[in-house]
């Protein structure tokens, strides 16, 4: 129905705005065009209440689904932009259908579904033409595209729709005054509102990052001892390895060569430089000549840092699809991607029989003097020379038991003498911590390494999967010309931290593999693949719509001047009136307020005098005429008129 | 527990709320509430330019509000309210609005103001709106529509906004307004508002003119045919056959006298009125009246069945208008009381009063058995208005014995009630009208 203070034009004005600036256009132009066009369709559909409901349970599951769009594609879209730029899209359906229907506003129990079962009848309702206008204004501002059009655009469409609202008291000057004054004053405070938004911005920027550089520890190229265990205190899942053919039983990270000699066993990096690895191609970087027995393994990792360490096997030859502007590598095989935006996966090339890690250098062999001192209480230096050594200490710590990391206060003695002499059991750090330095004592070089451990395979999902808890230490020995891993954490590590897991946790497995697997079908699929299916159900759709239209009962408005026109008055059936028309058509019009008999006479048609008289009758006697000289006028105008017909 | 915690916030919210609402035109709202939301997605600047247009409606807001405080309109008000309305019956009044300016009042509205009164935790607590259940689990539990349903009907009648047609200087114009009473009882108005929009029709200032005033509202009454005869009229013993004419209307003439407002048509002397050309009526000995009486008991805790009772007991006192005896209405408050209307004694609208404002009657119906049998000589015939039927009930009808009766038994359950004398109108809550209309 129209509201005469409803402005025209206005709402498909801003719907048209919000399609320019979000890049629906074509969407909203036929929006646009169908709102406005009510104003010059008069017909209206008498809807019910449950068409409304179906309408707005449309919405409702449209609403949905573009929340689980958003959410499964958060890479993609921002979640808040997004839904609200096409919120006007979605809420399109249940506006044109109040616009059409003889409904006018939409009670609130048509968007609440709480609201429909009870007896009281709602009383709030929406006017769904504004509820559109300002969602439309406001999706039109999501975008910063155009950003100078927006503001005039807004004062002109609130101007626009306040106008007709103005109350008579004032005069139209004063209105004028005042809605000039508070769009200038709008101008001002928008301006302001953005300078004071930068200035605050750039304030706590410096204020953060002030803060931020007397904590942060440069972990790229040092580790605390500690930080290892404290991950194993989590189930979450980390990333996932497919690979057909198997993989290393451990993932590498980094490795460290330098250990502090102070109590804390820190672990740092000598040479801290990292050089960037040629691409081969856009996504492909190579570390190893090519060979025909390299295994594949895709590695379904997201990073959601711009820098960090990207976990490969030691023997790694290659590594492609990963989102990144460069590929960094240090000299201790530490693989570090920049510019990384998030991406379901990357996939690595490994075992070719070379090695990331650099050669040794003395640093590979230093052990601080405090640590010399309490290794000496082990072992003779030069007992063990070459590769028997890395035996000793297999069958030395063979002995030890393995505990789950425990935030224990530190004990008064170091930790390794406490680990080596005292408890006698501890878990991966330890163990790579003692073994490292061993090696080291007896002459050997050696290195820390961390990285995961690659233990726990999911045959539904035919993957392995990998958790924070299976974060794992150990150590490399360059024996006979290569490094080799020497890993002396008893194996029984891993049945350890399994049996500590909650109760729960295979359930929110389940869960997350299986949300992991849609989302890469998901990811998998495209729009194009389902064309068919597409059309199908839009032809589908345009049927059914088709088919309520035309059946639905239908209502014509019609202007309150046209209905004085039409009245229906005694004796309008008359068929003098033909007889009127046809001389009104060859140009004997009747003239203003000319009474019949008068016309007649002057038009020199007294012929049908006699004829005027029964129609006077029929128009104005109470009583009416009679069938007879129904019949006769009938017939005799019919005869008349036939006999004007040219021959 | 936790509803008795926040009931007194209910009371507190729905004033607040009532007061905001009337500052605002539906416009007005909807422009604040675009301004909230457009602060809240536009308040990152760099993201979005939402923060424009929330930049632009909050200057809209703070022109709207500051030109409130330039054209206040000068005008005195005055209600003018009538005599008694309806329960449920919606009724017109007028207020007066009379310009003391130098220019014509354009675009002004009126709210009145009845004292509102908010239920305490105990009524709230033992109260259940109609159709509470079909509300959703969150309104029930919170129970704030049932909150606002009894404070409605504690206030007693809800009143449109009324439009004030233009105002020429020094002139002054009725503004109808239309009303809606929710109960019956004594409804107090306790003031007026004048609101007076902003140029952009988005916000209203707002003018309270106190103006005390009390409203008789009615009960509700139900249509009864004109067929129902009350019992014990002379039209039922036109042969002497009962006992109760003794107590009937007397033949006895006693003089002439001219006719006055209110005498019946059939007893103008039509002999007399012809000779002296106006009208002329018999008089009788008047202690030989016919004397009917209703009995109303108002004894139950059912409080919608207590209204009806009170509503069918109305209703029937509007039937006997039409006769000329007396009609007592005999029911207990705190007292048992007799109010007699007709001829000589009040007029039937005192006993409508007395109805619109009985309440409950907090011990048993003892006393109105003893206050009729007391009064039971005098009468002629009586009607019973009896919400339920109980033991007591019967020993009130076994009491009257042979004295002409009319039996109303107004209750919830119709299947439960046993020994219902024959002929007597059972009338279920919802189908009362639809029982008296076939009465």
């Amino acid at each position: 129905m129209t509201d005469s203070t409803k402005p025209r034009f206005i709402q498909g004005l801003v719907i048209l705005a919000w399609g320019f600036q979000a890049d629906l256009f074509w969407v909203a132009l036929p929006m646009a065009l169908s709102l406005e066009a009510r104003y010059y369709i008069n017909r209206r559909w008498a809807l019910e209440k449950l068409d409304f409901y179906r309408v707005a349970d449309l919405t409702s599951i449209g609403l949905l689904g573009l929340l689980l769009f958003l959410f499964l594609n958060a890479r993609t879209y921002h979640f808040i932009t997004t839904l609200l730029e096409w919120l006007p899209i979605l809420f399109f359906p249940l506006t044109i259908v109040y616009a059409y229907s003889t409904t006018e506003r939409m009670s609130l129990d048509v968007m609440f579904h709480s609201l429909r079962k009870q007896k009281e009848p709602v009383q709030q309702s929406w006017d769904m033409d504004y509820f559109l206008f300002g969602l439309a204004l406001l999706a039109a501002g999501i975008s910063t595209a155009h950003s100078t059009a927006f503001f005039p655009l807004a004062a002109i469409a609130i101007l626009w729709s306040l106008y007709p609202l103005r109350s008579k008291r004032y005069q139209r000057s004063f209105w004028v005054l005042a809605i000039t004054i508070a769009i200038l004053t709008g101008s001002f405070t928008h301006q302001f509102i953005r300078e004071s938004h930068l200035a605050f911005k750039a304030k706590t920027e410096q204020w953060i990052a002030r803060w931020l550089a007397r904590r942060t520890d440069p972990l790229k190229t040092r580790t605390a001892f500690g930080k290892v265990g404290q991950l194993k205190l989590s189930d979450s899942i980390l990333f996932r390895i497919q690979s057909a053919g198997g993989i290393p039983n451990l993932i590498h990270e980094a490795s460290y060569d330098h250990v502090d000699d102070g109590d804390g066993m820190n672990w740092s990096i000598w040479d801290p430089g990292f050089e960037t690895v040629n691409h081969e191609d856009d996504f492909r970087w190579r570390f190893a000549p090519r060979s025909e027995h390299e295994g594949l393994a895709r590695v379904f990792l997201e990073f959601d840092r711009e820098y960090s360490l990207v976990p490969v096997p030691a023997a790694l030859s290659e590594i492609s699809d990963l989102p990144a502007l460069d590929v960094k590598m240090n000299a201790y095989g530490a693989i570090q991607g920049t510019g990384l935006v998030p991406s379901p996966y990357y996939d690595i090339r490994y075992g070719s029989g070379q090695s990331i890690y650099s050669k040794p250098t003395k640093i590979d062999t230093l052990v601080p003097e405090n640590y010399q001192l309490l290794l000496s209480r082990i072992i003779d230096k030069d007992q063990y020379p070459g590769p028997e050594a890395v035996a000793f200490v297999r069958s030395f710590l063979g002995d030890y038991k393995y505990s789950l990391f425990q935030d224990e206060p530190r004990p008064s003695v170091s930790p390794l003498e406490h680990f080596l002499f005292v408890k006698k059991a501890g878990h991966c750090e330890y163990f790579a911590n003692a073994t490292t330095l061993l090696l080291r004592y007896m002459g050997i070089p050696a290195r820390y390494v961390v990285g995961y451990s690659t233990t726990e395979y999911n045959e539904g999902i035919d993957m392995y999967i990998i958790r924070q808890r299976h974060a794992h230490a150990w150590t490399i020995a360059w024996i006979n010309g290569s490094w080799q891993v020497v890993d002396t954490t008893p194996s029984t590590w891993f049945a350890a931290e399994h049996a500590n897991e909650p109760l729960l946790q295979p359930l929110v497995d389940l869960l997350a593999n299986y949300t992991f697997v849609f989302q890469l079908w998901w990811n998998d699929q495209k729009i194009e693949d389902y064309e068919v299916e597409l059309y199908v159900i839009g032809a589908l759709l345009a049927l059914i719509l088709l088919w309520r239209i035309t059946t639905s009962e239908q209502v014509i408005l019609t202007d309150e001047r046209s209905i004085q026109k039409t009245r229906e008055f005694p004796g309008s059936d008359s068929p003098f009136f033909k007889l009127e028309h046809y001389l009104t058509e060859i140009g004997l019009k009747r003239g203003r307020g000319e009474l019949l008999r008068d016309w007649l006479v002057r038009i020199q048609k007294t012929e049908l005098l006699p004829l005027l008289a029964i129609h006077n009758r029929w128009r104005f006697d109470p009583f009416g005429v009679n069938q007879d000289d129904k019949a006769l006028l009938d017939q005799t105008s019919q005869q008349w008129l036939a006999d004007q017909e040219p021959k | 527990m936790i509803r008795e915690f926040i009931f007194p916030g209910f009371a507190r919210l729905s004033r607040i709320s009532r007061n905001a609402s009337r500052r605002s035109s539906e416009r007005g709202q909807l422009v604040t509430t675009s301004a909230v939301i457009s602060a809240a997605v536009g308040i990152d600047t760099s993201l979005t330019m939402v923060y424009q247009l929330f930049a632009l409606l909050l200057c809209i807001i703070i022109v709207s509000r500051l030109s409130l405080r330039l054209q206040k309109p000068k005008v005195s008000i005055r209600r003018r309210l009538p005599k008694y309305a309806t329960a449920g019956e919606p009724f017109e009044y007028f207020i007066n609005v009379a310009n003391e300016g130098t220019q014509p009042e354009r675009d002004l509205r009126l709210i009145d103001n009845p004292k509102v009164l908010p239920p305490d935790f105990e009524q709230f607590d033992r109260s259940r709106e109609p159709g509470e259940e079909t509300r959703n689990a969150y309104d029930r539990w919170l129970g704030f529509h049932r909150f606002i349903w009894l404070q409605r009907l504690n206030t007693g009648v809800t009143i449109k906004q009324g439009m004030v047609p233009e105002i020429s200087l020094k002139a002054a114009v009725d503004t109808p307004m239309e009303a809606t009473p929710l109960r019956r009882g004594i409804v107090n108005f306790q003031s007026i508002t004048l609101l007076c929009p902003d140029p952009f029709g988005l916000n209203y200032s707002v003018s309270n003119f106190p103006d005390f005033e009390q409203l008789m509202i009615l009960p509700r009454r139900y249509a009864i045919p004109k067929s129902f005869e009350l019992p014990g009229g002379r039209h039922f013993q036109p042969g002497g056959v009962n006992s109760t004419w003794s107590i009937g209307e007397s033949d006895e003439f006693v003089s002439l006298r001219d006719y006055r407002d209110g005498d019946s048509m059939r007893k103008i002397h039509w002999a007399s009125t012809a000779k002296r050309d106006k009208p002329v009526v018999k008089e009788f000995q008047d202690e030989f009246f016919v004397r009917q009486a209703i009995i109303l008991d108002t004894a139950v805790d059912d409080m919608e069945v207590l209204e009806e009772t009170i509503s069918v007991a109305a209703s029937l006192l509007l039937q006997s208008e039409n006769t000329d005896g007396l009609m007592d209405l005999i029911y207990v408050a705190d007292v048992a009381k007799i109010v007699t209307a007709g001829r000589g004694h009040a007029q039937p609208t005192h006993q409508l009063e007395v109805l619109a404002t009985i309440g409950r009657n907090e011990g048993t119906p003892e006393k109105l058995l003893d206050v009729v049998a007391a009064h039971q000589r005098l009468l002629s015939g009586a009607m019973l208005v009896l919400p339920g039927w109980t033991d007591e009930h019967k020993r009130l009808v076994r009491m009257l014995g042979k004295l002409p009766l009319a039996i109303f038994i107004i209750t919830r359950e119709e299947e439960n009630l046993t020994e219902v004398p024959a002929g007597a109108n059972v009338l279920p809550l919802g189908k009362i009208a639809e029982r008296l209309a076939g009465a």
